[in-house]
């Protein structure tokens, strides 16, 4: 048991599936000798071997494509996409071949494309997507979102051992954190051997009885500061990590909801179309009568992730405003 | 299509001016008749000038803020029909030339133009905003919206879940102290009362948040009214005069049984509340029959002091907008349900808005009641130049030496009374309080008209 980083937890995973099972490969732009965008295949392939952590070309349809091929024919192929945003160029092969083939051809292709997510420090609008919206609606993808580094590397393994399409976002602002300065609740010993994190169970970060918010990703971060301010105000917030949203704890939002009657759903992404509307939708058919206050969605606003860092600042959804909407919620 | 002038109305027979507060309408805005175009005030009421007809406005020539005579034209509407040309209340000497009397010297075929001096309305209490939709911004907060205004009259389908599976009847639900936006009553709300056994233990849920809410200013400055203005200038004035203040304890036993059996009647037969004030109206003008109080119902004006031998008795009501202080006048002259329904028209008026300005001024006495909100007592001030000013605290049972001895529950109300001590020296003072306290104690109720 050790307390390692969210970068060095994805490395593990990585690295002890591809010593355990011969037919996980990687693929991806500069993963080889570069070690990847962000390093997380450092070394791997002087370790591995050129066959198996693939350096692509620049073109994400072509080594998308090849890896479903790959894995049609039984390997377990794991894409690296340099971030998130640039999986728009293989869009057709996830939703067509990936996610449909296994309702057409009665095959699974297990694979798992790895999506560094979101925003860091000014990546601009084609270096800060929150994809899951994209896919959230496409039938036959799992799609996950681990916010700790346990969770990376249970999750990359379970992802890597599924035999579905696996969409892992893995977020770049955890990349980099020690353990030491993330919040005591994200703060979970990483195993040393082998473990999974099974799919479909949200994790409560925090008890509470006031209110339930909502989230997953990074915004988890702002959910915890948020709660805290609110403690101090005499409102108890639960804060809950979907962790997955495909499939996702459906079980787990209810309850919370019943038990509180106030929710608030945080995401990083944008409001208008993001995964919020759906648990919305979902909270008010299943659990209406167990609602003392409308539904709030706390997102980011309908224009492209600015560039420059007061603006970025602006559009990302703060802590202020996670605290606010909070209040209104705890007061209504 | 004819197009109608709107004009500033003459707000009472002394108002020669009044003020644009707010247009509620504006330029290519489709109107109806009776809608609100803007509200006004002049220095004595508030008021709204309504629209005449339905039409456009077609043109908005005054600018809030601006002062304005009376019968100056205000806006132009484009109607259907013709409005018939009312003459305007100007000033007696128009100086401008009469409209419509020369044709216009060019332009193609001139349209029909008609005087009109819309009428007014009274100004609604100022709780509800004026219907204008904000322009919509893109994290409008949204409990705010949904949130309940009609004094928490909105139970939320968790708390409706609860009651249902308590069995509690939602007329219970509805009266239970709410904690919730404006009142509601929340899920919280009905647990405490439901684990409470069924009883609405008042529950004050204290919060540990700063007051501003986020990102909204810590302060704000607020100009001061029209009518904030004059109370100021008002008040200013009475803080010069040298004044003092005394108060006793009234039993009103009598007052508040014959009160309480006689209401229901009152409302029934002459669509009047009862309140307590008739009866302290009584009470004055039956203290200052005697010529030996006659110098508290006075004005002092400069080193002259005016005494009254008619009660014109100032009422202080309590509006969304401010204290206001309508006049009551000749009270002396008045039967019993004559001064009910006074009091109970003036205090309505007073609050809806529908003062005007020959219901304020030329008082020679002030009641205020400090009792609505609770208070025991008060100081009151003179409000200038009157000579005395008499306040009431509210009227509840407190325990009280009894006459025969012993103690027990007296419904005692605290009167105090503040006077100009330049006219008047305290045991001058003090005994027509004594006279008042007298009367209210003592009064012979069976004949009162009823």
């Amino acid at each position: 048991m050790s307390l390692i980083t969210y970068r060095e937890a994805l490395s593990a995973a990585l690295w002890e599936e591809m010593e355990r099972d011969e037919r996980v490969f990687l693929v991806g732009e500069d993963i080889g000798l570069g070690g990847g965008a962000f390093y997380i295949t450092k070394g791997f392939q002087q370790h591995f071997g050129r066959d198996r952590v693939v350096d692509a070309p620049l073109s994400e349809a072509g080594f998308t494509g090849a890896a479903i091929g790959a894995a049609l024919a039984g390997m377990r192929p794991v894409v690296e996409y340099q971030f998130a945003d640039f999986v728009t160029e293989a869009f057709k092969m996830i939703v067509d071949f990936a996610a449909g083939n296994h309702y057409r051809r009665m095959g699974p292709v297990p694979i798992v494309l790895r999506l560094p997510s979101a925003a860091l420090v000014s990546g601009g609008p084609y270096h800060s997507v929150n994809p899951e919206s994209w896919f959230f609606g496409t039938p036959g993808l799992k799609i996950v979102a681990p916010a700790t580094a346990y969770d990376a590397k249970g999750m990359l393994k379970q992802a890597i051992r599924d035999d579905n399409p696996v969409i892992f976002m893995e977020y770049k602002k955890f990349y980099n954190y020690r353990p030491a300065d993330l919040p005591p609740q994200l703060q979970i010993d990483v195993p040393e051997g082998d473990y999974t994190v099974p799919f479909g169970q949200a994790r409560t970060l925090r008890e509470g009885e006031d209110l339930t918010l909502l989230t997953f990703g990074t915004s988890v971060l702002e959910a915890l500061e948020a709660a805290q301010v609110l403690e101090r105000e005499g409102v108890s917030a639960e804060v809950i990590d979907l962790r997955t949203l495909v499939p996702m704890d459906k079980e787990a939002i209810l309850r919370s909801v019943k038990k509180t009657g106030k929710l608030l759903i945080l995401h990083e992404a944008r409001k208008r179309g993001g995964v919020g509307g759906e648990i919305a939708a979902l909270i008010a058919e299943e659990v209406f009568e167990h609602l003392d206050a409308p539904i709030r969605r706390v997102g980011a606003p309908d224009c492209p992730v600015p560039l420059s860092p007061p603006l970025e600042k602006a559009y990302l959804p703060g802590t202020a405003q996670v605290v606010g909407a909070l209040r209104e919620l705890a007061a209504f | 299509m004819p197009i109608a002038r709107i004009r500033m109305p003459r707000m009472g027979t002394s108002v020669h001016e009044s003020t644009v507060v707010e247009w509620k309408k504006a330029a290519g805005d489709r109107v109806a008749k009776g809608e609100p175009l803007l509200s006004a005030e002049s220095d004595k009421v508030e008021f709204e000038v309504e629209s005449p007809a339905d039409g456009v406005l077609k043109e908005v020539l005054v600018a809030p803020d601006a002062t304005v005579p009376v019968g100056e034209v205000l806006a132009l509407l484009e109607t259907e029909e013709e409005i018939p040309d009312a003459p305007p209340e100007t000033s007696p000497a128009p100086k401008a030339p009469a409209g419509g009397a020369a044709p216009k010297a060019s332009g193609p075929p001139k349209q029909p133009e008609g005087d009109w001096v819309a009428p007014v309305a009274p100004l609604p209490p100022r709780q509800a905003p004026a219907v204008s939709p904000a322009p919509s911004r893109p994290a409008a907060p949204q409990a705010r919206q949904a949130a309940p205004d009609s004094q928490g009259k909105w139970l939320s389908p968790r708390v409706q879940r609860l009651a249902a599976e308590h069995g509690i009847p939602l007329g219970t639900i509805l009266g239970l102290p709410g904690t919730g936006a404006g009142g509601r009553v929340t899920a919280r709300d009905v647990e405490r009362f439901i684990e409470a056994g069924g009883s609405a233990a008042p529950s004050v849920r204290l919060l540990f948040r700063p007051l501003a809410e986020e990102g909204k200013p810590r302060e704000r400055r607020e100009p001061l009214t029209r009518l904030r203005r004059r109370i100021a200038e008002n008040l200013s004035r009475s803080a010069a005069i040298p004044q003092a203040s005394l108060w006793m304890d009234v039993d009103m036993s009598r007052i508040a049984a014959w009160r309480e059996a006689h209401k229901e009647r009152f409302r029934e037969g002459h669509g009047a509340s009862l309140s307590y004030t008739p009866f302290l109206a009584l009470a004055i003008v039956h203290a200052l029959r005697d010529p030996a109080h006659a110098r508290l119902n006075a004005r002092f004006e400069g080193d002259e002091l005016h005494v009254a031998r008619y009660v014109n008795l100032g009422i202080a009501v309590d509006t969304p907008e401010g204290l206001v202080v309508p006049v009551l006048r000749e009270i002396d002259r008045m039967g019993f349900v004559d001064l009910v329904r006074a009091v109970d028209g003036l205090g309505a008026r007073a609050r809806s808005g529908g003062l005007t300005p020959d219901d304020m001024g030329g008082g020679t006495l002030t009641l205020t009641n400090f009792g609505a909100s609770g208070a025991r007592g008060g100081i009151p001030l003179l409000n200038p130049p009157e000579a005395a000013i008499i306040g009431t605290g509210l009227i509840a049972p407190r325990a009280a030496a009894l006459p025969g001895g012993g103690i027990g529950l007296l419904p005692l109300m605290t009167l105090s009374l503040s006077f100009d001590h330049r006219a008047n020296d305290g045991m001058a003072a003090g005994r027509f309080a004594a006279a008042v306290r007298s009367a209210l104690e003592g009064m012979d109720l069976s004949h009162l008209e009823s």
